[in-house]
């Protein structure tokens, strides 16, 4: 007789206060699929307005307002904490063999300060907010913004420590509670990669909260750290808000790349090729990308000595990444493979992260960057990692963890439909944005040069696709719960310690003590279907 | 780490502080660089005896040192950066 | 070894895994800290250079009297914690050293208190002299950047003392609740705390030669 699985215990009590990393997990779940969807509807916003050269929609103002309640909410409330609250919270416990994460209770605290800073961010944002763009520049932050700064600079810094508190439960449960045979060698690649994003979590975060309070007294108090006329200097608020934001970027990206590890060898049914190198590139990248902040700030002033320096450091960056790239195809190449909808999100994955990390080498480029800077080529860069790979990893994910979460079976139709909506709706979007930044429309502008008009509507019209393909999963994997077939412990053949128990698990996972004698991914060769 | 050692740790310490302080108040030559080295000195041992870091070796000791030395960078890119304008 | 009845929490096979883990993640917490503060010395030093006649002017008028007293006090806090900590290894012996351990917390905590105390003090003075951003019209310092150390000063030394106060609250909590907790369960919490306790000492030896010293 199998142990009840986790969600077997009822009663509103029993979620809220839960220790269980599984049930806290499904808390971030819900919250951060929140929060996209409000982030969502200002970028809704952005685009309608977008359609037409002039500001009909909203005023200069209104328009600030919303690209930075986009840029706030997206950032810190969803792509930060999606992979690795909600993911990494339910699955490296799990992956590594152990019965729950090293600190239960400031597990579920992480939570409440997630939710506790994202309403109050929210609700600072809704009550007339913040015209500052998600960057909080100064001298406008500090010196000239009527917007509620102080506020939404508040619930950030909540959401922070959030950050903070689950980067050092991932690390200290990776190095003392790996079951015995688990070496590090033998993790998943997803926890070599929830690992290195927690080193950015944990060491990052702090730099933005002093940032924030700087910000917040300059505000309140006219302390002068940014301001000239005391002695000030803008460009360090520059320095210490990137110091943080690059690294962040890393975060956002970083547990989608351990998800695609993930994906591209269940569906391939094959070892991942390369194994020590995609688990040093993880830590690599997130090494490097705290040494190239600068490459923001090549048009502010910043010293062309440095500039070069960052430069370099830019572009040294993109190798691990590429490396990473290289080794999926390579683990495809002659695999067993199955179409599944997690494989396509994977496949999603890889050729918009292909896109947008080569586009980003273009804005590592002095030269050109001097052209691109604050148009729409570096909007579009951005969006293709941050939406096209780290969201394509998220949903990449809820497929394929989905029938292990909830037990449940969703129809696989659907799953591909949305994948093909995502990637064609998202180029559709996106693209034309490279081509409005070369021909140098800028951004955070409600109006445009009627020329650029053509464009905006196509990456409008895509935008109203994405819009309908993100929404979809909302209804046939919330249907699944109702409808859906009852998920076998392992659906998608694969290999890995998550995939030996009941779905969903049981609230200690294991029922008896995990003994790890074999490697990961470790695919029998011959289980390969003869392609004949 | 006995009570002894704890009081030796102590003793220099205070005799460190005596010494940044005396050369704030009585302008010793190259005071600053004597009092930013007394304080590095007081942190080195805080860290090394009281935190602990003496007795940790291996990958710990590399990681101290990866942390510091990354710290450090922070530091020069921002500072040269500023130097470099 | 250690034989005890007392259970480590579900997921960890022993109480050694359970305070390695605590130990672990009460480093990374310090690592996070020093960021934190370091990001903001780094600033300090940034404006030092830059300013370098408003600074002085601005270091001038603090009161390193008082801010020696607190180093010394924070020091012989550190030590007290240091030796509730030795004093806690011998946790397992009977009897237990209690009352040795909970005096050195409470004379920690007593320390940190009367540093709190210098503190406000302190602020108190600054406060007449109309040092204080935004709470008086005219500040009495004739270079805007010897303005500028001044608030960042406030700012630092502010932070800094809320570490202090959360470091009170701690060991007094400690302190209070001692007695009823098992052996191992006390060991990690004092362990942990002296770890915090210790950082925040550490960052204040750095703060006062920064913000009290150089360049007097």
């Amino acid at each position: 007789m199998s142990a009840p699985s986790y969600l077997h215990k009822q009663g509103l009590m029993s979620w809220f206060l839960t220790q269980d990393h599984k049930r806290i997990a499904v808390l971030y779940m819900i919250t951060v699929t929140f929060f996209f969807f409000v982030g969502g509807l200002a970028a809704s916003l952005i685009r309608i307005e977008l359609v037409t050269p002039n500001g009909d929609l909203l005023t200069a103002d209104g328009y600030n307002r919303a690209f930075t309640l986009h840029g706030v909410i997206m950032v810190w409330f969803f792509l930060i904490p999606s992979i690795p609250s909600v993911f990494g919270n339910f699955l490296v416990p799990i992956m590594i063999g152990a019965k729950d994460m090293a600190f239960p209770r400031l597990n579920l605290f992480s939570w409440y300060l997630l939710l506790g800073g994202g309403l109050f961010t929210l609700l600072a944002l809704l009550l007339g907010g913040v015209d500052t763009g998600w960057t909080f520049y100064t001298p406008l932050s500090t010196m000239f913004s009527n917007g509620h700064v102080v506020a939404v600079i508040c619930g950030v810094f909540i959401a922070g420590f959030s950050s903070i508190f689950t980067g050092i439960n991932i690390i200290a449960t990776v190095h003392t509670l790996r079951a015995p045979g688990m070496t590090w060698m033998r993790l998943p690649l997803f926890v070599w990669s929830m690992y290195a994003t927690s080193i950015i979590l944990v060491l990052a975060t702090p730099v933005l909260a002093v940032t924030l309070i700087l910000v917040a007294a300059e505000h309140l108090f006219q302390i002068g750290v940014f301001d000239p006329r005391l002695g000030g200097d803008p460009l360090l608020f520059q320095h210490l808000f990137w110091f943080y934001s690059h690294p962040a970027v890393y975060i956002m990206i970083l547990p989608a790349m351990g998800v695609i590890s993930e994906l591209i060898t269940a569906s391939g049914h094959k070892r991942i090729f390369g194994y020590s190198f995609v688990a040093a590139s993880s830590v690599a990248i997130a090494v490097i990308g705290f040494l190239v902040w600068g490459h923001h700030m090549f048009v502010a002033g910043q010293s062309m000595y440095a500039s070069l320096a960052f430069s370099l450091l830019s572009f040294m960056v993109s190798i691990p990444s590429a490396i990473k790239a290289y080794n999926w195809s390579a683990t495809l190449y002659k695999s067993d493979l199955t179409v599944t909808a997690p494989f396509l999100f994977a496949l999603t994955f890889i050729g918009l992260f292909i896109i947008g990390g080569v586009t980003g080498l273009f804005l590592a480029l002095l030269a050109a960057d001097l052209h691109a800077h604050d148009t729409y080529f570096v909007v579009a860069h951005f969006h293709y990692i941050m939406v096209g790979a780290a969201v394509a990893g998220y949903f990449g994910a809820l497929h394929f963890w989905w029938p292990k979460i909830t037990g449940r079976l969703y129809p696989q139709l659907w799953g591909k439909i949305t994948a093909v909506m995502i990637f064609c709706g998202f180029n559709l979007t996106f693209f034309p944005q490279f081509i409005l930044g070369y021909l140098g429309m800028p951004r955070r502008y409600h109006t445009y040069d009627p020329d650029f008009q053509f464009l905006n509507v196509l990456s409008s019209a895509g935008a109203s696709i994405l819009a309908v393909a993100y929404a979809l999963p909302f209804f046939y994997l919330l249907g699944s719960l109702r409808w859906g077939e009852r998920a076998p412990m392992n659906p998608w053949e694969a290999a890995g310690l998550e995939w030996r128990i009941p779905s969903p698990p049981p609230t200690h996972n294991f029922e008896a003590p995990v003994i790890v004698d074999f490697e990961a991914y470790d695919y029998s060769p011959e289980a390969r279907r003869d392609p004949l | 780490m006995n009570n002894a050692q704890a009081l030796k740790i102590y003793a220099v310490l205070l005799v460190l502080l005596l010494i940044e302080v005396l050369a704030a108040a009585f302008s010793w030559p190259y005071r600053n660089g004597l009092i930013m080295s007394v304080a590095a000195g007081q942190f080195a041992l805080l860290l090394l005896f009281y935190l602990g870091v003496y007795r940790h070796k291996g990958w710990v000791q590399l990681f101290g040192w990866v942390y510091l030395c990354w710290m450090l960078v922070m530091v020069v890119f921002i500072l040269g950066e500023l130097q470099t304008r | 070894m250690i034989r005890s009845d007392e259970q480590p929490a579900e997921q960890f096979a022993a109480w050694a895994q359970q305070r390695e883990a605590a130990r672990l993640g009460m480093w990374l917490f310090l690592a996070s800290e020093v960021m934190m503060f370091g990001s903001l010395i780094m600033v300090a030093w940034f404006y030092r250079i830059e300013h370098a006649d408003g600074v002085a002017e601005a270091v001038a008028g603090l009161h390193y009297g008082l801010a020696t007293a607190n180093t010394f006090m924070l020091l012989s806090s550190s030590l007290l914690m240091s030796l509730a900590l030795i004093a806690s290894e011998q946790m397992f012996s009977q009897p237990r050293p209690l009352l040795r351990v909970r005096r050195c917390l409470l004379g920690s905590a007593v320390l940190g208190l009367l540093f709190l105390t210098c503190k406000g003090i302190e602020y108190t003075l600054e406060y007449r002299e109309g040092l204080l951003p935004g709470f008086s019209a005219d500040s009495p310092l004739y270079l805007p950047s010897a303005r500028l150390f001044m608030n960042l000063y406030f700012i630092a030394t502010a932070l800094h003392g809320v570490h202090v106060l959360v470091a009170v609250g701690l060991v007094l909590w400690l302190w209070a609740r001692l007695k009823h907790l098992a052996p191992h369960q006390a060991r990690t919490r004092i362990e942990m705390t002296t770890l915090y306790w210790h950082l925040v000492d550490a960052i204040w030896i750095v703060l006062f030669a920064t913000l009290y010293l150089v360049g007097r």
